[in-house]
């Protein structure tokens, strides 16, 4: 038998190897350094993510390059999903630094798992295999429930962990299930190829019944309706830095292994799964805010308002066939905006941390942070005002241009219900600025002083949350940079 | 050249992005916070003041600037003012820096905060007036609400917060459907472009501009507000601070009736013609419901509250009774409002400053311990009221006078509201200002100190001013408003023709005469 060396594009392939080299080195650094040198695997850490970054930077294709004959795909859409979910993890990273917590863990552990699961979501979004699909789910999945679990005395993290882990198992499942029946009917785990196959193919029964399956797994790990169940469990109990990790990187990654699947079989399945994701749409951005407004810990109602914006991430996706590059485009940019507004409201509760160092978690403690923290409120109250979608902010940029591709495909209807929809979530959002500023109890609200000093810990996530204010405003006033570079990421899979 | 309007629009931006890296925490620092804010809302009033030097009387947008902003989407910063929208925005550069002074000795806490909101509202506000790109109107629009929420929820009343996001549901959900709206007009017209001008030049489909003007109506009713949605006014304007409450009725409401006439009415004038006996009802059910209920309010922040509800349903009669002196009077009676029922809150917030109550049966005799106020005050009531010879009389005369011509029977409706403002206004004053002095703690106030004759006497200045002479403004006004109703006249003549099968020049002398 004669072996043929695959196609490899080495100049696009890139930034994997380099993560991948990366990211152990970070492991093995941790094990290998004094605890002296320990302190240099933040930075370490950081570096690896920033020569990635400069890689995909380097790598502009015009058209898309395959390589490993469809087991690695790099276009305009994989590029601007690995840029963001690099800088959403380097945010992640320089956040995590004031979690004094690590001190008793490993720290270059966390770290490690943080660079993994990078990968993990890289290569997920890079691929129009769905073997592929499948490794890349796991890679990221396994990093994410030991990230939720990882501070091991916490026994509301432990539950967080096993929950999470038990449901995505049994997600995992579904998803291979669907693979391996599609496989069945078509003979193909190549998205490309499934499009030709299909019309050859007698079992078109058994194609949908996986292509549902398939939906029902990515569903699970974007936290669709009706199976979110597990976000605000999960969002609660896991360490705030794993959670603002994933609540962005994953869902992006699950929901670009969507868009592949659904541009694939657009050709001839087009109504049926639109019709199916519209109502999925629908309901899960309704249900999520809807439960948002009668939460009382923060992180549950962050969890419920990142289910509804999944709803609202969901539109992009039931327009990519009329709306083309519009939709794709629009869905990049509302990543890229909620990556920075959503992981800067954790930012935030990490730094609301009290003197001796217990989180606020319930809304009702955040009261008088107007008075005690100013700072810190007034970003906060930008953040909830971006996801809220209101302007000047990129929160309302990104709704405008997820709306405008539901209109220009005809979705009139899902548009209306989904503005209605913000309207609802000004509720929820608007009662965390109700108790920072607005509570009756601040007469007695000291002003905390707030050392700030360079090279602290602390720092850091000063750092980590001015990027995300600059990110969340810039994106609302100046968008036409970033809306120009996502409308030209071109998704394709050939 | 020099781009004025966007000094004008973001001066105010500029002050207030100073005014956060100034600390406050003791006396001295309030002081310079309120300096720089005076300062920068004056800046503004001052480029607003040279724009008006150089306004030449046409219909055209003048001042136009045009920058490209998010081209793909055809989304550009292009801003303009005309006839229409520059007395609302001297209202406003006006307005501004007499409340801010005002403010001095209401608010006491958050001075910072406090004045970084109301320079924001001021730099949404008057972008709102001068956009001419759909994307950078609704941008504005919405930018609005928030600094105005912060205004109400952390310096208001006792219910502040409910009243605050009463005041934002509500707005709110009337502009997201806009929102739609604007979209859809976006795509189905495929011009590529936001630049509402192009809009207004295009014809659009008759079906389409049905629901579309629904949606742009139901937002702009919603801040008017007219009466079925008028329900958040009461609460906001009570429980919102002196200051808010003046700009949310001196300017806020007309945004309202602005859109109507910028937008709604000229882009979907089919439609208009169509809805206009559903708005013409409402806004007469808003003059007499507003009047009726500004009789039994005990309280007198509320009595104002309600009268604006009854003005602004002329307002709203004005404009759809589709003639040219009636149109005129409606952008005269919003700016006269804005006057008007600025200096009644201002002068109620001065005695509930002395007394810390609203309640009318609470004073009484103020006369003989206020007297200049009470000059003031009563000025202000006639004004209010519509006593020829002071603003309030000169919009709603002309409003009222033109739509005679087309609608009589609700003109007399109308007017029967203008008896009504006399029969909740007087008495006010009446229990307030006159008779004796009924509670001691009355007996002990002080007259007006420096800061509130600075504030009143422009204020009062411009009420004579625009009563005896309102020319200036008209002459502002009248060229704009001339060309909207030809435009519109010309809509009606192929409505009508359709619905006689008529072709359409049949009836067009008698409009015609009437337009001219």
């Amino acid at each position: 038998m004669e072996f043929i060396f695959p196609v490899i594009f080495w100049k696009s392939f890139l930034p994997i190897p380099i993560l991948t080299f990366g990211a152990v080195m970070v492991l093995l650094f941790d094990i290998f350094a004094s605890d002296e040198k320990r302190k240099a695997t933040l930075w370490l850490s950081i570096a690896v993510l920033f020569i990635t970054f400069i890689s995909c930077l380097l790598s502009s294709p015009e058209n898309s390059e395959i390589s490993f004959g469809g087991m690695y795909l790099f276009d305009g859409f994989t590029r601007s999903l690995f840029l963001i979910i690099l800088i959403s993890s380097f945010i992640v990273i320089l956040m995590s630094s004031i979690e004094k917590k690590f001190e008793e863990n490993s720290y270059g552990d966390f770290l490690g798992l943080i660079l993994f699961a990078t990968l993990g979501m890289m290569l997920m979004v890079s691929t129009r295999n769905l073997v592929m699909i499948f490794i890349a789910l796991e890679i990221f999945s396994l990093s994410l429930y030991v990230l939720s679990g990882f501070f091991r005395s916490s026994l509301i993290g432990n539950e967080a962990s096993l929950k999470y882990f038990l449901l995505g198992s049994f997600a995992s499942g579904f998803l291979l299930f669907g693979i391996a029946l599609i496989y069945g009917s078509t003979g193909s785990t190549d998205l490309f190829e499934i499009i030709r196959f299909y019309e050859l193919s007698s079992q078109k029964l058994v194609f949908f019944l996986g292509l549902s399956f398939l939906i029902v797994g990515l569903g699970f790990k974007i936290g669709a309706f009706p199976f979110y169940m597990w976000t605000p469990d999960v969002y609660q109990g896991s360490p705030t830095v794993a959670t603002a990790f994933m609540s962005v990187g994953p869902k992006a990654a699950a929901f670009a292994a969507l868009f592949r699947i659904l541009i694939s079989t657009a050709g001839f399945s087009a109504n049926k799964i639109e019709m199916t994701i519209w109502i999925i749409a629908v309901l899960t951005m309704t249900v999520g805010n809807l439960v948002a407004i009668w939460q009382k810990n923060i992180k549950r109602m962050l969890a419920y308002s990142s289910i509804a914006h999944v709803g609202y991430l969901l539109i992009a996706l039931v327009t990519i066939k009329q709306a083309g590059t519009l939709s794709s485009g629009s869905f990049l940019f509302y990543v890229f905006v909620y990556s920075f507004m959503n992981i800067g409201a954790f930012v935030v509760i990490m730094l609301a941390k009290r003197e001796d160092g217990s989180e606020r978690t319930n809304i009702e403690e955040f009261s008088g942070l107007g008075l005690s923290r100013p700072g810190l409120a007034f970003s906060m109250a930008i953040f909830m005002i971006a996801l809220a979608g209101i302007p000047p902010t990129g929160g309302f940029v990104a709704k405008f241009y997820i709306f405008s591709a539901a209109i220009k495909s005809g979705f009139v209807w899902l548009a209306i219900i989904a503005v209605l929809n913000s309207v609802i979530s000004v509720f929820y959002y608007l009662r965390i600025i109700v108790v920072m500023y607005m509570n009756d109890t601040e007469e007695d609200v000291k002003k905390e002083q707030f050392r700030f000093v360079w090279g602290s810990r602390l720092s850091y996530a000063v750092v980590a949350l001015v990027i995300c204010v600059i990110g969340t405003l810039s994106l609302g006033i100046f968008p036409s940079y970033f809306v120009d570079f996502a409308l030209n990421s071109n998704i394709s899979l050939n | 050249m020099f781009p004025l309007i966007s000094w004008m629009v973001f001066s105010p931006l500029i002050g207030a992005f100073l005014i956060l890296f100034f600390r406050d925490d003791n006396e001295k620092h309030y002081k310079r916070i309120f300096l720089i804010s005076i300062i920068s809302s004056l800046v503004s009033l001052l480029f607003s003041l040279i724009i008006f030097v150089n306004f030449q009387a046409s219909a055209e947008m003048q001042f136009v600037e045009n920058i490209k902003w998010i081209e793909s989407l055809g989304v550009s910063y292009r801003v303009g003012l005309d006839g229409i929208s520059f007395p609302l925005i001297l209202l406003t550069t006006f307005l501004t820096p007499i409340v801010l002074l005002f403010s001095w000795d209401d608010i006491k806490k958050r001075i910072r905060l406090y004045y970084f909101s109301m320079l924001l509202l001021e730099t949404a506000m008057l972008g709102v007036f001068v956009s001419l790109d759909f994307f950078l109107f609704y941008v504005f629009w919405e930018a609005m609400l928030i600094p105005m929420y912060f205004i109400i929820g952390i310096w208001g009343g006792k219910k502040r917060i409910y009243s605050a996001m009463k005041f934002f549901i509500y707005t709110m959900a009337g502009s997201v459907l806009m929102l739609v709206a604007i979209l859809w007009l976006y795509f189905s017209t495929g011009a590529g472009t936001f630049n509402i001008l192009v809009f207004l030049n295009s014809p659009i489909d008759p079906f389409l501009q049905t629901w579309l003007f629904v949606a742009f109506a139901l937002a702009f009713a919603i801040k008017v507000p007219m009466f079925p949605f008028h329900t958040w006014l009461p609460d906001a304007h009570v429980e919102a601070p002196t200051a808010g409450s003046v700009i949310l009725a001196g300017v806020l409401l007309k945004m309202g009736t602005y859109g109507f006439i910028r937008l709604a009415i000229p882009l979907f004038p089919e439609a208009a013609i169509q809805f206009s006996p559903i708005f013409i009802f409402l806004s007469l059910v808003g003059i007499i419901y507003g009047a009726l209920m500004a009789m039994i309010q005990r309280d007198a922040k509320k009595l104002v509250a309600y009268s604006s509800i009854s003005h602004l349903g002329f307002v709203m009669f004005g404009l759809f009774s589709f003639n040219l002196l009636a149109l005129g009077g409606s952008v005269l009676q919003m700016v006269n409002h804005g006057i008007c029922s600025g200096l009644l809150f201002l002068t109620v917030g001065m005695l509930y400053r002395r007394r810390h109550t609203r309640l009318i049966d609470d004073f009484g005799g103020i006369a003989k311990v206020m007297p200049v106020f009470s000059v003031f005050f009563v000025i202000t009531v006639f004004s209010s009221i519509g006593l020829p010879g002071l603003n309030g009389f000169v919009g709603e005369f002309a409003i009222l006078s033109g739509s005679f011509q087309s609608h009589f029977i609700p003109t007399i409706i109308a007017t029967l509201g203008v008896i009504l403002s006399a029969v909740y206004m007087l008495p006010m004053v009446q229990k307030m200002i006159f008779g004796k002095i009924k509670i001691e703690s009355n007996r002990i106030l002080t007259d007006l100190n420096l800061r509130e004759w600075f504030v009143l006497v422009p204020m009062i200045f411009l009420v004579f001013f625009l009563g005896i002479y309102p020319k200036p403004i008209l002459n502002i006004i009248e060229p704009s408003a001339k060309s909207l109703l030809l435009k519109i006249n010309e809509r009606k003549l192929v409505v009508q023709g359709i619905k006689n099968n008529n072709p359409p020049l049949v009836s067009s002398s008698t409009i015609t005469r009437r337009g001219h």
